[in-house]
């Protein structure tokens, strides 16, 4: 079982059962300090893993990155990405 | 099985990134393999393994040229203990708080309250970064599969970063 936050990477490797959380790379298993989402998304990731039955299908877990209507998704993998996620500068989503 | 609309394309976002460089060859990949899942979750033997170039202070850290090495950690440490090095995501984060690109105290937690059969004795870590997706599949993939077949695993979870 493999998390992902990559969709197009993921379904172009296939891995045999995956998870995606739309969240920022980096992230994957929650965000930094948020010990009851990472438990959540660990559980349901591991629970997900023994309801699939289907080769190279993907679960997507129902977790949001910002419900403040921040976007991430601009600046994400641009030049510049490596710096610290900072809210007040995110653009709105889309 | 649709992605949310707002998910990030990271394919053509790395080809314009490394747009000075020649386009990157993505393994693509034509079918699955697939393992059937014997046991229940909750007496399965599960493996945690991550890409976030997560070590032990004390263990030589990754470099970011094609390492395609592995550290072995073990299930008891203690995440102050980590280090992290990679290129290819924000680590301020996990430099704060590993578990949210190698989840060990999760996986204790849910060994703890039985929702997981045993974590296994051993995690391993590597640095996913690696251009070459040859040396991926002849030299790092076989021996990660080895070392977690050595363990006795009924399930590998795999975190990407």
């Amino acid at each position: 079982m493999t998390m992902s936050s990559a969709w197009d990477i993921t379904r172009n490797v296939k891995p045999p059962r995956a998870a995606f959380v739309n969240f920022p790379l980096g992230n994957q298993t929650g965000r930094p300090g948020n010990r009851e989402e990472q438990m959540a998304i660990v559980r349901d990731a591991l629970t997900a893993a023994y309801s699939m039955a289907e080769p190279g299908a993907v679960t997507i877990l129902p977790y949001e990155w910002d419900e403040a209507g921040y976007g991430w998704q601009g600046g994400e993998y641009r030049p510049g990405y490596l710096r610290p996620y900072v809210r007040t500068e995110a653009t709105p989503t889309v | 099985m649709n992605p949310p609309e707002s998910y990030v394309r990271y394919i053509p976002r790395t080809r314009d990134l490394y747009s000075s460089h020649s386009p990157y060859q993505w393994v693509e990949n034509t079918d699955a393999p697939w393992t059937p899942l014997t046991k229940p979750l909750n007496q399965s033997r599960v493996a945690l393994a991550s890409s976030s170039g997560i070590y032990l202070k004390g263990q030589k850290p990754f470099h970011t040229k094609d390492d395609t090495s592995i550290r072995e950690i073990p299930k008891s440490s203690s995440t102050s203990d980590f280090g992290v090095n990679h290129f290819g995501y924000r680590m301020d984060g996990a430099e704060r708080d590993p578990n949210c690109v190698f989840p060990l105290e999760q996986m204790r937690k849910l060994e703890c309250e039985g929702f997981i059969g045993e974590l296994a004795d051993t995690a391993y870590t590597f640095m996913g970064g690696i251009y070459s997706t040859r040396r991926v599949r002849e030299e790092l993939a076989p021996q990660l599969v080895e070392r977690a077949l050595a363990n006795d695993i009924d399930l590998f979870y795999l975190v990407p970063a």
